[in-house]
C-alpha cells in the first residue's frame, strides 16, 4: 500500500487547488476532453504511471459538469522485505509483485463535479472516490470565487473534507483518517501586463497519520541483532501555508512567473519554496515553450530522529519528515493541432498536445531508512492531449 | 504536542501586499489583451499541480499555499 502516496489525495485537491476547484471566476470551464499520461521514475527504483482522463461539458448557459478518472500504477524494484511490503513506496507485495516489471499496486480514482455561475461569481461542488485494496478515500470539495472592482480583483474560498479508511494488508484493524482544509485566495490584476495571486490554506488532520509499513530498527547494546518497531506519529496535525506569485508579461510573447510559499505545521516542519517559470509563445501563439525551476527546503519534524537508541513514544523514519532540500528543473512545450498537418488525427485547431519533463533532486540530512541514500533523483514526465468540443 | 506559533511576519507581509494590490490602478476590460493570453493564467498551473501532488508530497513534508483555488484572470 502506498499509504502516503494516496493519503494526501484529499489534501492535494484543496491545497493545491487542482481539478475540483480550479475555476476561473465568472467563467465556466471549457467544453473539453483532456487525456494525460504521467510517469514518475526515481533512483530508488520506484516506477509509477498515472494516466488520467477528464471531461467537462456545459449543460446550460450557467452550469457545467465535469468528470475525471485516474489510475495509479506503481511498480518498485525493491520488493519482498520480511515485512511483506516494499520499503520504498510502502506498496504491499503481491504474489505477482517483486523486482520485476509487474505492477504491484493499483489505485483508481473517480470524480464528478458541477460548476454553476451565480451572477459574476462561480460556485463549484465536487465529489471524489478513490479505492485500492487496503485504502479508500471519499472527498467532498466546494469552492467559490467572486470578482470585484471591475473584475480586477477575484476573491476565492475553498473547503475540502475527506474521509479515509486505512486497512493495511498486514494488519487486522481498520483506522480512520479525517482531513479538512480551508483555503482562501485573492487574485489581483496589478497592471495591463501583470497579475498576482495570494493564497492561504489551513489543514486539520486527525486519526491514523502514520505509515503501517515503515519500520524503525533499533540495536540494543545487549543484542547483536536489531529489533524492529512500528513507526508512531501524532494522531493530529495542523498544516498552514501562505503563498504568493506574480505573472509578468515581459515582452509581447513572453511571461515570467515568480512565486514563494511559506509553510509551517504542528509537527514543527517549516519550509520555504521558491519557483520561477518563463514561457514564450511562438508562431502566432500556436506553440509555447517553457523553462521552470523550483527550489525547496524544509526543517525536521520534532519527533524524527536520525537514529533511535531505544523505543520512543513517537518515532518516524520517513525521509520527508527529515530536514532537507530539493530542486526541480522543468522543460515544457505545447503545440496547437494547426501545426500538426502531417498527423491527421491531431490536425485540428481544437486540439493541443503538450509535454512536460522534470528532473528532481532531493537531499536529506539523514540517509533514507531503507535505501541508505541521502540523495534521490527522479524524472517526471507528462504527455497531454486536449480536445475542445 | 508542541505547536509552533504563527510567524507574525507572514501575516504582516500578507496584509501589506494585499493592501498594495488593492490599491493598484484599475485595468479596464479593453486593456486586458495581454492578461487574456493563456500563458498569463494561473489555471493551468493548478491542474498540473493537482496531477503532481502525489509524488511531491511523498517526497516532501509540506503542502498547500500554491494557489489555483478559483484562480481568475479577470479577463472576461
Amino acid at each position: 500500500m502506498r499509504l502516503i502516496w494516496k493519503s494526501i489525495f484529499g489534501l492535494g485537491l484543496l491545497a493545491i487547488g487542482g481539478y475540483p476547484i480550479a475555476v476561473i471566476s465568472g467563467q465556466l470551464p471549457d467544453d473539453e476532453m483532456q487525456l494525460n499520461l504521467n510517469t514518475y521514475l526515481d533512483s530508488y527504483g520506484v516506477n509509477i504511471v498515472y494516466p488520467s482522463l477528464s471531461i467537462s461539458k456545459r449543460m446550460s448557459e450557467s452550469t457545467s459538469f465535469s468528470g475525471r478518472y485516474l489510475v495509479d500504477i506503481i511498480s518498485a524494484a525493491s520488493m519482498q522485505t520480511f515485512f511483506e511490503v516494499d520499503g520504498i513506496t510502502s506498496a504491499t507485495t503481491r504474489r505477482e509483485g517483486g523486482g520485476d516489471d509487474t505492477p504491484d499496486e493499483l489505485r483508481q480514482e473517480t470524480g464528478i463535479g458541477v460548476t454553476h455561475l451565480i451572477g459574476d461569481g462561480t460556485v463549484s461542488l465536487n465529489t471524489i472516490y478513490s479505492a485500492e485494496h487496503d485504502y479508500s478515500s471519499k472527498t467532498l470539495a466546494a469552492s467559490t470565487s467572486y470578482p470585484i472592482a471591475m473584475q480586477n480583483t477575484t476573491l476565492q474560498m475553498g473547503l475540502v473534507k475527506s474521509w479515509d479508511d486505512v486497512h493495511p494488508q498486514t494488519r487486522f484493524w481498520n483506522r480512520d483518517k479525517n482531513v479538512v482544509t480551508y483555503s482562501t485566495g485573492l487574485t489581483q490584476v496589478i497592471g495591463r501586463k501583470a497579475i498576482a495571486q495570494l493564497d492561504f490554506s489551513y489543514t486539520d488532520m486527525s486519526g491514523f497519520l502514520s505509515d503501517p509499513y515503515q519500520v524503525v530498527s533499533i540495536v540494543f547494546p545487549e543484542n547483536v541483532d536489531a529489533r524492529f518497531f512500528e513507526t508512531i506519529y501524532p494522531d493530529s496535525r495542523v498544516r498552514r501555508a501562505a503563498g504568493g506569485r506574480v505573472n509578468l508579461k515581459t515582452t509581447e510573447n513572453t511571461t515570467l512567473q515568480l512565486g514563494y510559499r511559506y509553510y509551517w505545521d504542528s509537527w514543527e516542519i517549516i519550509s520555504n519554496t521558491f519557483h520561477g517559470l518563463i514561457q514564450k509563445n511562438y508562431m502566432d501563439d500556436q506553440m509555447t515553450l517553457g523553462l521552470g525551476l523550483r527550489s525547496y527546503s524544509q526543517g525536521r519534524a520534532f519527533f524524527f530522529q536520525p537514529v533511535y537508541r531505544e523505543p520512543q513514544e513517537l518515532m518516524a523514519v520517513d525521509s520527508k519528515l527529515d530536514e532537507g532540500d530539493s530542486r526541480e528543473y522543468k522543460v515544457q512545450a505545447r503545440v496547437s493541432g494547426t501545426l500538426l498537418q502531417r498527423f491527421p488525427f491531431f490536425d485540428d485547431e481544437r486540439t493541443d498536445l503538450s509535454v512536460k519533463v522534470s528532473y528532481y533532486h532531493r537531499h536529506t540530512t539523514t540517509a533514507d531508512w531503507y535505501t541508505g541514500q541521502n540523495d534521490l533523483y527522479a524524472w517526471v514526465t507528462s504527455f497531454g492531449y486536449r480536445y475542445r468540443f | 504536542m508542541k505547536r509552533p506559533s504563527v510567524p507574525p511576519f507572514v501575516f504582516l507581509c500578507a496584509a501589506l501586499v494585499t493592501a498594495m494590490l488593492a490599491g493598484c490602478a484599475t485595468v479596464k476590460p479593453y486593456e486586458r489583451e495581454y492578461l487574456g493570453d493563456s500563458i498569463m493564467s494561473f489555471d493551468e498551473d493548478a491542474k498540473e499541480a493537482s496531477r503532481n501532488v502525489s509524488w511531491i508530497e511523498t517526497r516532501e513534508g509540506s503542502t498547500g499555499g500554491t494557489g489555483g483555488a478559483g484562480g481568475g484572470c479577470a479577463c472576461k
